[in-house]
């Protein structure tokens, strides 16, 4: 046992932003994955990994949009992993015919819009959360995603149609 | 127009998570802190595991750990006797050992009505140290700083020096500065609340770890056809074998763990044999946990119980000759070699009886994994996790690869299935299945 090795770096600091920090990450992952057990499980290991990047040789500087980082990501491996669950992943690039990305004119009520985001696969549910209520650009929903670009921008027109098409069922439904 | 989608960006908004949780994150975070670096401890829980094919459901049959030659696994000390220390401030007590021996906290500390701690367990290096608040009124006293003491506690450790230097720099006293032994280095110091500690290190060429209580010491994958099974992990993995005894089974030589092929099994799964202190003992426990236990055998390498738990999986037990603690290496906790058991995934029907049965039987303890019904034992080697929620039980390896791009090719070559290689938070993986259906992961760690 070495003993610097063994001293952990300022670890009042870290606890000290964990005590800012959380709001912001149970937040940032609970408006993005509804239960509540799951967004704590998530929270937690954005922690946890928070704690291993402190550790290292050239640790962060601690902030909230570096930790919602974390976050995301965490986020995004919850999706693989519930997309390889459902067996679901591996077949994006190859179903169904090409939807058409035509305009659609209409207002999104809040609710069903998440309802219906909660409803979606996986890839389609993880395309969309990044690009649109994250607003990251395409490059960066590809570079998460570990796509290409060309494909990310694929599968976010086949996400739409997909999202388009369970909420107007949803609206007919709900009345 | 303006794109509907816009309507959906959802800016961070604060929100406070339950107290509760928040408080056991937080104490969950300190914890972590004070692990030595280089442990990572956002893997320290069961990983996603993908569900591959499904395979037929067909019982499961009693897999011969008799057949299987397990040398001499050994043993590091079981914790029969503990010690349980009378602290005047055990609250700060407990602190002091987080930060100047790296203690973690084993379980919450019971704190009693009027805020003392009523008991609390510490892990220091590996080892158990239960303490509470002292009582005089009934006797259990706490030392008095610089007056002396019945009980010393031995500390084994890898560097003694690190070890005191930093007890002394957290306010420990030191008695006697570390020297080398013939039997290894060692140092004394008194800690603030006034117990004496000898921290010690073996002469370098002994082992210092060994197998523990619960630990897997020897495995074995049930197939339908040994000698492909043989022949198509020798070409992915570089298995080599002993001679073979006969056309059932097959011992792979030169890996970190005991390894065995067994075959003739209608369906696939790694069959696992757990060191016990006392297989006596032990396979009480089995059968009062509702499982089966044979009378134990003596073999070359143990005592050895063939078992199966309370849902019908089969498995062994075995107390190594001489007892645990006799000497000799511990398992890897992630296997070490190319071709070594990186890691075991129990696939359960319902995993609270295989935590509960496995409990009661090894002593092991769970912590809750990343995935829904998902388990990571505690402390075992090779690391062990736990899903729940299966349509059958079925136990599945993950084994340490140098080029994972390497052993897919060869996977796929020699006629079994491989996804493609996927970046996890604790390596990159492979899910696969061999030319018989038996499933598999890769890991290059």
């Amino acid at each position: 046992m070495n003993q610097s090795a063994a001293v952990p770096d300022s670890p009042g600091s870290l606890l000290s932003f964990y005590d800012d920090a959380l709001p912001h990450v149970f937040g940032y992952l609970s408006a993005r994955c509804g239960r509540s057990a799951l967004a704590e499980d998530l929270t937690a290991e954005t922690f946890l990994a928070a704690v291993d990047a402190v550790r290292r040789e050239s640790p962060p500087a601690l902030s909230v949009p570096w930790v919602i980082g974390v976050a995301r990501h965490k986020l995004v491996d919850h999706w693989r992993r519930q997309a390889r669950e459902e067996r679901s992943f591996r077949v994006v690039g190859e179903e169904g015919p090409q939807t058409l990305d035509d305009p659609w004119d209409t207002k999104l009520d809040a609710i069903r819009a998440r309802e219906t985001l909660d409803a979606l696969s996986p890839h389609h549910r993880a395309a969309l959360t990044l690009r649109y209520l994250d607003d990251l650009p395409v490059a960066e929903v590809a570079a998460l995603l570990e796509r290409t670009v060309h494909a990310t921008e694929a599968l976010l027109v086949r996400s739409r149609a997909a999202f388009r098409r369970a909420y107007c069922a949803k609206e007919a439904s709900d009345g | 127009m303006a794109d509907p989608f816009e309507a959906l960006l959802a800016p961070v908004a604060p929100v406070e998570p339950d107290p509760a949780f928040a408080a056991r994150l937080r104490a969950r975070i300190e914890r972590a802190l004070t692990l030595p670096k280089g442990v990572t401890v956002s893997n320290l829980t069961l990983e996603p595991e993908p569900a591959t094919s499904e395979r037929a459901t067909t019982e499961p049959t009693a897999s011969s750990a008799a057949s299987t030659s397990v040398e001499a696994p050994t043993s590091r000390p079981l914790a029969a006797i503990v010690p349980y220390l009378a602290v005047a401030g055990a609250g700060r007590a407990l602190e002091w050992y987080a930060e100047a021996l790296g203690a973690r906290t084993r379980g919450e500390p019971y704190v009693m009505p009027d805020g003392s701690i009523g008991h609390a367990e510490l892990e220091i290096e590996g080892g158990l140290l239960m303490l509470s608040e002292q009582h005089p009124e009934i006797g259990v006293v706490a030392p008095a700083p610089g007056e002396g003491v019945p009980v010393t506690i031995h500390l084994s450790v890898d560097d003694v020096d690190s070890v005191i230097d930093r007890a002394v720099a957290a306010g420990a006293d030191l008695e006697r500065a570390p020297a080398d032994y013939d039997y290894g280095r060692n140092g004394v110091f008194r800690d603030p609340f006034g117990h004496r500690w000898l921290v010690s290190a073996a002469p370098a060429d002994s082992a210092s770890t060994t197998v523990r209580h619960g630990d897997i010491g020897y495995v074995s994958l049930q197939v339908p056809d040994t000698g492909r099974a043989a022949e198509f992990f020798s070409s992915v993995l570089g298995w080599r074998y002993g001679p073979a005894s006969g056309p059932q089974g097959r011992q792979v030589e030169g890996q970190s763990l005991h390894h065995g092929i067994w075959g003739e099994q209608p369906r696939t799964t790694l069959f696992l044999c757990f060191a016990v202190a006392d297989i006596a003992s032990a396979v009480v426990r089995v059968r009062d946990a509702g499982g089966t236990a044979e009378e134990p055998q003596a073999q070359p390498y143990g005592l050895v119980s063939t078992c199966s738990d309370d849902q019908g999986t089969a498995f062994a037990i075995f107390e190594p000759p001489g007892g645990i603690g006799t000497g000799g290496g511990a398992p890897a906790l992630h296997g070490t070699l190319h071709g070594d058991v990186a890691y075991i995934t129990m696939e359960v029907v319902d995993s609270a009886r295989t935590r509960a049965f496995y409990g009661s039987v090894l002593g092991w303890r769970f912590e809750r994994g990343h995935v829904e019904d998902g388990w990571q034992v505690e402390n075992v080697a090779p690391m062990v996790g736990i899903s729940g929620g299966h349509e059958t039980d079925t136990t599945v390896p993950m084994y340490r690869v140098h080029d994972i791009e390497v052993a897919v090719e060869r996977v796929r070559a020699r006629g079994g299935t491989a996804t493609d290689p996927e970046v996890q938070p604790y390596g990159t993986t492979s899910t696969c299945t061999d030319d018989q259906g038996t499933r598999f992961y890769l890991g290059q760690l």
